[in-house]
């Protein structure tokens, strides 16, 4: 009996309508960006912005959706929500340099006060880059070691390899742990609204501390039900609405 | 009862008497109250200072009592203090009996400095006591001949550092010089201070110190720089400089020609005297700045400088910032430059945001100040910055003086895309948005997923890490095992043993093949000796058929495996004189062999004696 036949008819049935579902919903998705592309090009901000949330929502997410919406947003003026899915677009496609650039843009177009602290050159490269530059002195070295284990004629020579490969590797490996900490230490969001009123508080009625514009990028402190305790550029604290920040995914 | 003990009753009554009069002769001692005043040095020379005490004992003034004014003494009310325990002498039958009593003590101290040679009296004091008034002593002052401290230190203020005919100014900056020449070894505690009127004086350095060697010896000078301006005009005071200075003077003179003097110098043969001194007032003409010649362009500038002006970029859209840089450099005060006002025509084509300066002094009230100012041209049509002007006034020409900035060209193009203020919160120029080509949509939809999380906590990918580890590990592991089975004779034997057992048998297998009858036998001796000696831990060529009995038995071997072996030995001993030359009995005799070594290599082995 060959293996083939042990497949029951009913299985193979099955597979071949998931493939087929799968295409024809690929095939959706696409048309309906196609749609939303069309509509940007009209003009329609508004719409496209709708049509391309519409396929997020329907898990047809990726980073041309959310580069798109990016660019529908900024048109429309509304640049901190641009700015927070320029970023979800970096989620999926790290290096895209047209991403890179129009998030620049933006981020520029207003040109709010950077987020002081921190070591931005740790952002140059993503963190699956760092990591892969600190795999190759920890190969290195575990072959150096396990060499000198087995072969013994080589050793002088293993042995400089594998102590060199180590202090690259905790160099490397402090500067992953950096780069890490760079992204995960803090948790930052971006103003999506016109104008958003920090308080000392969080309550509606607490007095207003000062104003932040759309795209200000503020770092969380913590947060109490529907409020954020933040930080902005300037060092200044207090409290927003979590409706008028998003919260911006890590560097990748 | 009386007391025994007690002396008071064989004092005879003139003595009580004489007691009262004692007591009634002190200024005012009733009531069990004592009331004095006293001089801390009844002789003082002109000038020093003498505590007048009002002391109270159980008592205290209701108010504080008045001293009334005395020619040629100078008296200052200085304060209360707490004394201590009182005492007062009785004498009686001509026996000195010392009275002490703890008693509170309240002392009221005036300061009196004779300002004249000669004896004063300070008349009886009136305070008030309980509601009712109380008179001290009088008390006697003698003043002698004081010092003249002046001599030992002069301090005068030199007049500003200007030339000749030069006049001062409003608002211009000049360097004042305090200086102070004393005796050596000279301490000055504060610095030197010179209250003004109308000027601002900011001290410009610390208080220096230089020994000058004079007609009469060496002394000190001490001198004390000064930047001031005057915000006033007229004649305006300056000074009396004063300061306090700490003199040193040799206690006893008596002592001069000792030889060891100048090098076993003994501390306590000096004295060191504070003394405040001042300086003779000094006084300035301050004129206003003329109005005469005054350009639009000046801003009370005044000073001598040169001006320069330069701009970031000069190819600009509409909208975009240009930054304007002016530095004024040169010799007034800088801190009060302002940036010269943008008025010119043209200028009102620009959006201005306030400047921000710098200012940093070299030396010699020397130095520069810069301004950044960030304008923006608001339309396309213009083609130039206008011209700049700053103007000030030089004292030394007594004239103004305008310097100007010619129009810059600039290049400003259309900007279509902004929309937006810029903000100027940072300094760093960023790249100008115009350069930035901002990119189209993607017409793909391309593969739609989820972000992935990164390698670094992803379980699988941290696993495959671990996989070179556990090789290492595993390898360090065998590596130790070998090691450690070098290190031990016993297994290093048995592990030897048992690869020749199963050459051996190998051997023996070929030479039963070959009918090699003494070779076969010679083998299976050897096989045999090295096995039986491994486990008996004894030498192999040390054994005989006859340790089968004496030790393999113990041992544990079962009675037809001796005598398997047994045969065995005596086929070896047999076969040097009846060779065995059948290929069938040899293969026999080679299996019972393999039988009975295997057999043998389970045996215990016997522990080492």
């Amino acid at each position: 009996m060959t293996p083939a036949r042990s497949i029951p008819p009913g299985l193979l049935l099955l597979l071949a309508g998931a493939w087929f579902a799968n295409v024809w919903s690929e095939e959706i998705a696409e048309k309906r960006f196609d749609r939303a592309n069309v509509l940007f090009e009209q003009g329609d901000y508004p719409q496209a912005i709708e049509s391309y949330q519409a396929l997020i929502e329907n898990d047809s997410d990726s980073a041309a959706v959310r580069f798109n919406l990016g660019n529908a947003l900024l048109r429309s003026s509304r640049i901190g929500e641009a700015v927070f899915h320029y970023r979800q677009a970096l989620t999926y496609a790290p290096r895209d340099p047209a991403i890179l650039t129009n998030l620049k843009y933006a981020r520029e177009s207003r040109n709010p006060e950077a987020l002081s602290g921190g070591w931005p050159w740790l952002l140059k490269l993503t963190l699956n880059e760092w990591t892969l530059l600190t795999l190759v002195p920890f190969w290195v070295w575990m072959i150096a070691r396990l060499m000198i284990l087995f072969q013994t004629d080589a050793k002088p020579y293993l042995t400089i390899v594998s102590r060199t490969a180590f202090i690259a590797l905790l160099l490397a490996g402090g500067v992953l742990a950096l780069a890490a900490l760079e992204r995960y230490g803090s948790t930052t969001a971006v103003v999506v609204t016109e104008e958003a009123i920090v308080r000392y508080g969080p309550f509606p009625e607490s007095e207003h501390s000062h104003k932040l514009e759309d795209s200000a990028e503020v770092r969380i402190l913590g947060h109490k039900e529907n409020w954020w305790h933040i930080e902005d550029a300037s060092g200044r604290e207090g409290w927003l609405e979590r409706t008028q920040v998003r919260q911006l995914p890590p560097h990748p | 009862m009386r007391n025994p003990n007690s002396c008071l009753p064989t004092i005879a009554a003139p003595v009580w008497s004489l007691l009262a009069l004692t007591i009634l002769a002190s200024p005012a001692r009733s009531q069990n109250l004592d009331f004095r005043a006293e001089l801390s040095k009844p002789s003082v020379p002109v000038g020093e200072a003498t505590v007048l005490s009002l002391r109270y004992v159980d008592c205290s003034p209701d108010e504080t009592p008045q001293i009334p004014p005395i020619d040629g003494l100078e008296i200052s009310y200085q304060g209360v203090s707490q004394g201590g325990s009182s005492s007062f002498t009785v004498i009686i039958n001509g026996r000195t009996l010392q009275q002490k009593q703890s008693a509170a003590q309240h002392l009221v101290n005036y300061q009196i400095v004779p300002q004249k040679t000669g004896t004063f009296v300070i008349p009886p004091i009136t305070s008030r006591i309980n509601g009712k008034d109380y008179r001290t002593q009088a008390v006697r002052l003698v003043a002698t001949t004081g010092i003249d401290y002046s001599q030992y230190a002069i301090l005068k203020i030199l007049p500003p550092d200007l030339n000749a005919d030069q006049k001062l100014y409003q608002g211009q900056l000049f360097t004042l010089i305090a200086q102070l020449d004393t005796v050596r070894n000279t301490r000055v505690a504060a610095g030197i201070t010179v209250p003004v009127d109308g000027l601002i004086i900011n001290p410009s350095a610390d208080l220096q110190r230089r020994v000058v060697q004079g007609n009469n010896g060496a002394f000190d000078r001490f001198f004390q720089q000064f930047h001031a301006h005057a915000i006033k005009t007229g004649k305006l005071a300056l000074g009396p400089a004063q300061c306090t200075v700490g003199l040193t003077f040799r206690r006893n003179a008596s002592n001069r020609h000792d030889p060891f003097r100048s090098f076993l110098s003994n501390p306590f043969d000096y004295e060191r005297k504070e003394i405040q001194i001042a300086s003779k007032p000094l006084e300035l003409e301050v004129l206003p700045l003329p109005r005469e010649g005054r350009p639009e362009s000046f801003n009370g500038a005044v000073g001598s400088f040169e001006f320069a002006a330069e701009i970031s970029t000069n190819n600009v859209a509409v909208g975009d910032p240009i930054t304007l840089t002016v530095t004024i450099d040169g010799k007034g005060k800088l801190e009060a430059l302002k940036m010269p006002e943008l008025t010119a025509p043209g200028w009102d084509s620009f959006r201005q945001y306030p400047e921000n300066s710098q200012v940093n002094y070299r030396r010699n009230m020397t130095g520069s100040a810069t301004f950044e100012k960030v304008v923006i041209p608001e339309n396309d049509g213009i083609t130039e910055l206008p011209t700049l002007e700053f103007s000030y006034f030089d004292p030394e020409l007594e004239a103004y003086r305008t310097h100007g900035q010619p129009p810059i060209p600039i290049t400003v193009t259309p900007n279509l895309n902004r929309t937006q203020t810029p903000n100027f919160g940072t300094a760093e120029p960023e790249e100008p948005l115009d350069t930035i080509e901002f990119h189209r949509n993607k017409a793909r939809l391309g593969r739609p997923d989820s972000p992935a999380s990164p390698w670094l906590f992803q379980p699988v990918f941290l696993g495959a890490q671990l996989l070179p580890i556990l090789v290492w590990i595993a390898g360090r592991l065998v590596i130790a095992h070998r090691q450690a089975q070098q290190r031990n004779p016993l297994a290093l034997r048995r592990r030897k043993v048992k690869a020749l057992v199963q050459q051996g048998v190998k051997e023996l297998n070929r030479l039963a093949g070959d009918h090699r009858s003494d070779e076969f036998f010679a083998t299976l001796f050897r096989l045999l000796q090295e096995q039986i000696g491994e486990r008996l831990e004894l030498p192999a060529v040390g054994i005989t058929e006859a340790i089968v009995e004496t030790d393999l038995r113990p041992a544990g071997l079962e009675e037809d495996e001796l005598t398997s072996l047994n045969q065995l030995f005596q086929l070896c001993n047999q076969s040097r004189y009846a060779p065995i030359n059948s290929s069938e009995e040899l293969a026999r005799i080679t299996t019972q062999a393999e039988a009975i070594l295997s057999r043998l290599q389970q045996l215990p082995q016997r522990p080492a004696a």
